[in-house]
């Protein structure tokens, strides 16, 4: 036996009484052992079940009260029949939406029904249906949101100035007011706005900027940018690229002298304010003051 | 009749139970395959919450296996993929009984080598590994929350092994 045969029969403890005993005299033996020993500094840190599942609790209640049909036998039936229509009223008629929020600076990963994934990025909203997903998948979006969508039927994003639809992608979408742009990472996305609709492929995106309409590839929006902690643009108008910038970092800029329709390519960072400014200013040949934790003056000649 | 109801994961009795059954390996999962930085408790929860709304769907027979899709598709949460090192678990020192200083260095240098050898595990190969030799899982066990054969297990777990042994060959 080699000494690879050893070391599989060991490990799925199918060696001889006799095999095992010459195994442990072996140099491979005792590294495994030595291995096995301080591997078990990487143990999992501790769980407490109950803990956790205290945590859980309050989270389960609105699914725990859906339909709770009590079957007593037939005396009981017609208050069923009666408690079961208002059941499927609420069920069928109210929509009954779940909804996401994040706040400035916040970003949050949504697993949806299909295990389809949404990062909704900062200061946005995501509602959808849940109790008729399989019917019927779609979403509507305030802000920005990235999309690692499941194969499977069609998916809808709605937002107020278009509509995306797509079988099984990843693609970014962001509606801003004044700003809407879809991005396609892969697959296939088709967008509806203003009465016109594109289909893209993946490193294109669409844009309506104010009614102005384009659809572009640009290599700044070659890989999900909300996956990276970043915000890219590919010659956005200043004034959208600041608005971004106070929605991660919750301050205000002032513009002084600056012409907000200048065109403005690259990306910034979340995490390093003072970077993050740099990248912006630098390129279009502004200056900045941080006047304090509120308030940034950004200055052109 | 009744017995169904409560076989029914809607219950919150019989949820909360599979909650104390499968909770800690599911976790041990997502620590071993993502590492700490995907806050491997709280996706746990998403699991099972989606598990919850869920709950009139999936049969208990189904629950392990979708609580455990689940938690492997949420792998776009780790942000960079080279993020998924696991962070380095401080040992217990005071079990451990006063040595040398050279033996003490070469420790330290044998664990940084083998924490280096495991980042460069595969995700698969890493969560198969670990789960059977530091959490003492079963091949079968492995294999049932992974959804692949008990031979493929084993397989991995001897490549890992191979793997791991190739990288810290000079100690």
């Amino acid at each position: 036996m080699t000494e690879e045969d050893y070391i599989k029969k060991w490990l799925t403890d199918t060696l001889s009484e006799a095999e095992k005993e010459e195994f442990s005299q072996t140099e491979a033996y005792s590294s495994i052992q030595r291995m096995d020993r301080e591997l078990q500094k990487f143990k999992a840190p501790a769980y407490d079940e109950t803990l956790e599942f205290d945590r859980l609790r309050s989270r389960l209640r609105p699914a725990g009260r859906q339909v709770r049909v009590n079957w007593v036998p037939w005396l009981a039936g017609a208050a069923a029949a009666i408690t079961l229509l208002v059941v499927s009223y609420f069920l069928f008629l109210v929509p009954e939406y779940s909804s996401y929020t994040t706040g400035i600076a916040g970003k949050r990963t949504i697993v949806l029904p299909d295990s389809s994934l949404v990062i909704l990025a900062a200061k946005s909203e995501l509602r959808l249906k849940e109790d008729s997903w399989d019917n019927d998948r779609f979403v509507e979006l305030t802000g920005e949101a990235l999309f690692q969508v499941a194969r499977g039927s069609d998916f809808h994003v709605y937002t107020e100035t278009g509509t995306v639809s797509v079988l099984g992608t990843e693609f970014n979408v962001r509606d801003r007011t004044g700003f809407y742009e879809v991005i396609c990472y892969e697959g296939k996305v088709a967008v509806k706005s203003g009465g016109v609709t594109e289909s893209l492929t993946p490193g294109r995106f669409f844009r309506a900027v104010n009614g102005d309409i384009t659809t572009e590839s640009s290599e700044y929006y070659n890989y999900p940018h909300l996956l990276t902690n970043e915000s890219a643009f590919s010659s956005v108008p200043v004034r959208e690229v600041i608005a971004e910038f106070e929605r991660h970092y919750d301050v205000k800029v002032i513009p002084e002298n600056i012409d907000l329709t200048v065109r403005f390519t690259g990306r910034f960072g979340h995490d390093n304010l003072d970077l993050a400014i740099q990248t912006i200013s630098v390129p279009l040949g502004l200056q900045y003051r941080i006047i304090n934790d509120e308030r940034i003056i950004l200055t052109g000649e | 009749m009744s017995t169904e109801e409560e076989a029914d994961l809607c219950n919150e009795k019989r949820f909360e139970q599979l909650f104390n059954t499968v909770s800690r390996d599911l976790y041990r999962f997502i620590y071993h395959k993502f590492g700490t930085d995907s806050n491997p408790a709280d996706l746990v929860q998403e699991a099972f919450l989606k598990l919850w709304q869920n709950c009139r769907k999936v049969t208990p027979e189904k629950a392990r296996s979708f609580l455990f899709t689940v938690a492997n598709n949420a792998r776009l949460n780790q942000i960079a993929r080279d993020k998924t090192a696991m962070k380095y678990a401080e040992s217990d020192q005071r079990n451990v009984e006063i040595e040398t200083p050279q033996f003490q260095m070469e420790h330290d240098e044998y664990s940084l080598q083998l924490k280096e050898a495991l980042k460069s595990l595969s995700e698969d190969q890493r969560v198969t590994f670990m789960l059977n030799r530091v959490e003492g899982k079963k091949h079968q066990e492995i294999a049932d929350m992974l959804g692949i054969s008990r031979k493929a297990v084993e397989k991995r777990i001897y490549t890992a092994l191979a793997i791991l042994r190739e990288k810290i060959k000079g100690f």
